[in-house]
């Protein structure tokens, strides 16, 4: 708790004075009676914001956070021992072209398993910030624009993709082969691995005259199929993993518990956890601010896509096409929910799939991020445009600097004209949204 | 061309020719529909230098390259302003491996690589008529030097073709601009009483305003892209009824005719509504039985041009393909058609003749016949007026009076009036069009023009005089913008809009009147419906088992209708994201899989009945929570 007090308590943002009883309430786990009250409320009773029926039940579809979905397309998602295995790949850079990047280099458990960077870093710089990991279980598409549908099939793409990890499907699974304990691992999840002879040392697709794509060319189809089947496992080993990433309950949680319980004296050290501004924060979110049009359901997204019209991080004109180039990559990427590669080649993840629209009117539309310890994945949106969670709020108060609007563009965000002291209440309430970490066992590298 | 080989884009076939220079056909590929293989109104065709041809689909707004044999190879773009998104592909060029698109109506030309990737574009839309240095107005066809380093623009607007060099790149040619947010007052324009419709074919749009005080003011839009029931690909022209609370729209596009109905109180505040319009009925045109109406046999294709009133309570529609005028009852049923004595020529927009018919004979009406340079009435084919050089519309006003835009001349005339021109360009003058398009007479024998090449609206009064500019206001100058005049509005018609239909008393005999029910907004069809699970929650995915029946006849099921399910947030502009499929179970019931209302708010979810040719909708609201 050490790491994460010392960053709330730096937050940048002034009245925020009411995050320390907050942060003291979680460390000292329902010891905030003791702790300093916010200034002008010495000694007053939990003050607890009136929330009507219709915002309980709201508040009742945003916590508990409940398991995590089940991903059917992975028969090894809730395997152990695939979550081992995934642990220890997710940890290892001889995964990467020259061995020396691993995925928790843009996705640091130290920082909820993003980078702090605006855009990340692996091999070269990419164009995207690295979203945190916590509760990625949650997520129903992935990357920001969406192009993977299925956390082992993200997993996949930055272990080849020539800016991040730049490796390839044949090294992995020459290392999966070589590598003892790598293979152990791995035979006890899925099975003997193919004979390789004959197989070149690397090779991955890729269009034109590069060695790497004339190598994948150069292996029959048989070969193709047998690598492709090892690179799936990996991304399935590393989604197990992944989707044991889950936080304990957030002070958020643990309100919206004191708030439905029938015992006041029990409920009175949880309805404490959001001093009056989260909880008036808490109450904008849900209302009048609209956030909760997006960032609905227990992970705080509701796992679609929206255009605000942030300009990119170079500033002026937006030329990424985002969701709508990506419905397009998703349908035709081998390793999607209906491809041979899927555990499950039909239920709800593939019928995301069958009904999928390309439509002009998702040109620029991004994935709306979970909110989930968002306070600690600074800086926000895709690019990390916004440095800190006081920016973001303003530019939808303002709108200011946002890019314009064209025809075909929703209109879901409009100027809100918040006042200080709500932007205020908001970002406290975002704040409580920070949830006790993961488990070590999960959260650090392996011994 | 590319070494012994010719491609012509065959427009009007939806389809490409490939010929050999001694006259022979080397190919012949596409055909008029929305699959990746076909066509809408090609506009260009390009061989890329491994003899594959580039294909510009107008109306699909995207580009297609199919190899030397007419095998689709590669297709890209959508509709929209953004980057790698078009506006009316229209013009086409190759170098090397890229290819040159002329995107007409975002005034740019974007480059695309072999893979379909935009690479880059040029070109930004001109701020005044006129202007140049690579600022574009409505480019149409473009050529490249064989070294690539040149391009030559053609832009019809202007009369004039423009010729883009290379450019330093550290030297900054053109003042880094905004971009624009593009106006396109398509020309098509109709009024009824205050009430005036004004479409933006390339967006596509329909404009809704309310005349206050001499000015318009935007009270709706409407418009998605798409050849579903609802969606639209290009408005030619609209046609407005205000008492029946009814607009029609021509979609050339898809070859339909689409009716909506729209609230409209005069008692009201004006002002922007998004849920004032509804997509009410559909009437295919591509398939008309010649028979029906005309000596010979056989289906036609209508291409609708101009749309207008005939002042009998029904419609009249010129068709550009046949080359003549069909007149569809309020319905939108053809009731009959109109054919010039002068045999088939190239027809525009029209209007209906005041008080010309014989007793117990149709209204006569007036067509401008583009190419003919004239303005003929019909039945009688009587020449009203010639000499234009491109006319596009005509109009008759209640006071008798007949004027008609000329585009070739830009100008705006009143026939057989002592001074004839009331505007003339090209120019940004208060009485100066560039390539003046459609006509309505507004409230007190006004009359709106649509200044198409200057994207702006201009009214002139019943004496001629100019009153009013109203538009993209870098088209207005400012020393007659102020001038504008600000006059009070005629009072409007208050008649209450007709009432809509209600769902007949059911006698609960049937399985069907269990589940909930629905009337289409032209009263014809019930649609009874369940969806599963229930209620609908959103962002869960549910499916609907639908019944229909005439709304006559609730207890027998109409096996021959068809339904098709949409939904959309009209305060958001978007729709679902997901397209539902439907499927006829064995008792009759339809099932619709897939939907998904991916957000909380409120919706209206879309029944669309097609029987036949006609499609009609009920609809329903939901408020998620």
């Amino acid at each position: 708790m050490g790491r994460l007090r010392a960053r709330l308590s730096a937050a940048p943002v002034a009245g925020l004075a009411c995050l320390g009883p907050l942060v003291l309430g979680l460390a000292a786990r329902g010891g905030l009676r003791e702790s300093p009250a916010p200034a002008g409320r010495e000694g007053a009773a939990v003050e607890v914001v009136e929330f009507d029926e219709r915002e309980r039940a709201i508040l009742a579809r945003l916590s508990p956070l409940g398991a995590p979905p089940a991903d059917p397309t992975n028969a090894v998602a809730d395997d152990l021992a695939a979550a081992r295995l995934g642990r220890r790949l997710f940890f290892e850079k001889r995964l990467s072209g020259k061995g020396e990047i691993h995925c928790a280099h843009c996705h640091d458990p130290e920082r909820a398993f993003s980078d702090g960077k605006q855009l990340s870093e692996g091999v070269g710089k990419t164009a995207r910030n690295a979203p945190g990991l916590i509760g990625v279980a949650w997520q129903r598409w992935l990357f920001w624009d969406g192009r993977a549908d299925t956390l082992w099939a993200q997993a996949l793409h930055p272990i080849e993709h020539p800016l991040e990890m730049d490796g390839d499907r044949v090294a992995v699974a020459r290392l999966l082969e070589r590598d003892p304990e790598l293979r152990d691992l791995y035979e006890g999840v899925f099975g003997s691995l193919p004979e390789m002879d004959g197989w070149p040392e690397h090779a991955r697709p890729e269009e034109g005259e590069g060695a790497l794509g004339r190598a994948w060319r150069a292996m029959t189809p048989g070969e193709q199929e047998l690598a492709n089947r090892v690179f799936s496992n990996v991304g399935k080993a590393v989604a197990a993993y992944e989707r044991r990433l889950i936080g304990g309950p957030s002070p958020f949680d643990r309100f919206v518990r004191g708030l439905s319980s029938p015992d006041p004296k029990a409920s009175a050290g949880d309805l404490a956890l959001l001093d009056p501004s989260a909880q008036r924060g808490l109450k904008l979110f849900i209302g009048k601010a609209g956030c909760r049009q997006c960032h609905t359901g227990p992970s705080f997204s509701d796992g679609e896509f929206h255009d605000v019209q942030v300009r990119p991080l170079s500033g002026g004109e937006r030329t990424e096409s985002m969701r709508l180039g990506a419905v397009r990559k998703v349908l035709g990427d081998p390793f999607n929910a209906a491809g041979p590669y899927s555990d499950a080649r039909e239920g709800a993840a593939v019928e995301h799939l069958t009904f999928l629209a390309a439509q002009s009117e998702s040109w620029g539309a991004v994935r709306t991020p979970g909110l989930r310890n968002v306070a600690l994945t600074a800086p926000y949106m895709e690019q990390g445009q916004f440095a800190d969670l006081a920016a973001v709020l303003r530019f939808y108060s303002t709108r200011e600097g946002a890019a314009p609007a064209g025809h075909h563009q929703e209109k879901v965000v409009k100027p809100l004209n918040l006042t200080p002291e709500e932007l205020g209440d908001l970002q406290s309430f975002l704040l409580s949204l920070t949830e006790e970490p993961p488990p070590e066992e999960w959260r650090l590298p392996p011994p | 061309m590319a070494g012994e080989l010719l491609a012509v884009a065959d427009s009007g076939n939806d389809r490409v020719q490939v010929f050999r220079f001694d006259g022979s056909l080397a190919a012949v590929f596409g055909s008029r529909g929305p699959a990746a293989e076909q066509m809408n109104r090609p506009s260009d065709v390009a061989f890329a230098a491994d003899g594959s041809i580039y294909v510009a689909d107008l109306f699909h707004q995207r580009v297609q390259r199919f190899s030397a044999a007419g095998e689709l190879l590669l297709g890209f773009g959508t509709p929209g302003p953004n980057p790698g998104q078009f506006g009316g592909p229209t013009g086409l060029a190759v170098h090397g491996t890229f290819v040159h698109v002329v995107d007409r109506d975002n005034s740019r030309v974007q480059i695309f690589d072999a893979a379909g990737e935009l690479v880059d574009w040029y070109g930004i839309h001109a701020l005044r008529p006129r202007e140049g240095l690579g600022k574009l107005h409505y480019p149409l066809r473009l050529a490249l030097s064989a070294d690539g380093r040149s391009a030559l623009i053609s832009e019809p607007v202007e009369d004039r073709v423009q010729v883009l060099g290379p450019v330093d790149p550290n030297e900054e040619v053109l003042p880094p601009l905004p971009a624009l947010p593009p106006s396109h007052f398509g020309g098509a324009v109709d009024a009824d009483g205050p009430v005036v419709v004004i479409t933006e074919p390339s967006i596509p749009k329909v404009l809704l305003f309310q005349m206050l005080d001499g000015e318009p003011i935007e009270i709706g839009s409407f418009g998605v892209y798409g050849s579903r029931s609802g969606q639209m690909l290009w408005p030619a022209d609209v046609a407005v009824d205000l008492a029946a609370r009814r607009i029609f729209v021509a979609d050339s596009g898809s070859r339909r005719l689409l009716s909506y109905s729209f609230r409209f109180d005069p008692q009201e505040e004006v002002g922007f509504d998004p849920e004032r319009v509804r997509f009410v009925a559909a009437a295919d045109l591509g398939e008309i039985e010649l028979g029906d109406f005309l000596s010979g046999s056989g289906t036609v294709s209508i291409e609708p041009a101009g749309l207008w009133r005939d002042g009998e309570g029904g419609l009249c529609l010129s068709d550009a393909r046949q080359g003549l005028v069909w007149r569809l009852d309020s319905r939108m049923e053809i009731s009959g058609c109109f054919v010039p004595p002068q045999g088939r020529v190239v027809l525009g927009d029209g209007c209906a003749l005041a008080a010309r018919g014989e007793a117990g004979a149709p209204r006569a009406q007036c067509v401008v016949d583009g190419l003919g340079g004239r303005v003929l009435e019909l039945p009688s084919g009587r020449v009203v007026a010639s000499g234009f050089a491109r006319p596009a519309a005509v109009l008759a006003t209640q006071a008798g009076e007949l004027y008609v835009t000329d585009g070739g001349s830009h100008s705006l005339q009143r026939i057989g009036a002592a001074r004839p021109e009331v505007a003339r360009g090209p120019g940004l003058g208060s009485r100066e069009l560039t390539k003046p398009r459609g006509l309505c007479e507004l409230q007190g024998g006004r009359v709106l023009v649509m200044d198409w090449g200057n994207h702006r609206g201009m009214i002139f009064d019943r004496e001629n005089k100019f009153v009013r500019a109203f538009g993209s206001q870098l088209f207005i100058r400012p020393t007659y913008a102020d001038k504008q005049e600000k006059t009070p509005e005629p009072a409007a018609p208050t008649a209450p809009p007709p009432a809509g239909p209600r769902v007949p008393v059911l006698d609960g005999s049937r399985p069907w009147h269990a589940g909930r029910s629905a009337i289409t907004h032209d009263g014809n069809f019930l649609v009874f419906w369940k969806p599963t699970p229930d209620p609908i929650v959103e962002r869960q995915t549910f499916a609907v088992e639908a019944w229909v029946t005439r709304a006559s006849t609730p207890n027998e099921l109409a096996r021959e209708a068809s339904i098709e399910l949409d939904a959309a947030m009209p305060e958001h502009g978007h729709g679902m994201n997901v397209v539902p499929r439907s499927t006829v179970q064995e008792g009759g019931s339809i099932r619709i899989e897939g939907t998904r209302l991916h957000m909380p708010g409120r919706w209206e979810v879309y029944f669309d009945v097609r029987v036949g040719p006609r499609t009609e909708r009920a609809q329903v609201t939901l408020e998620l929570d």
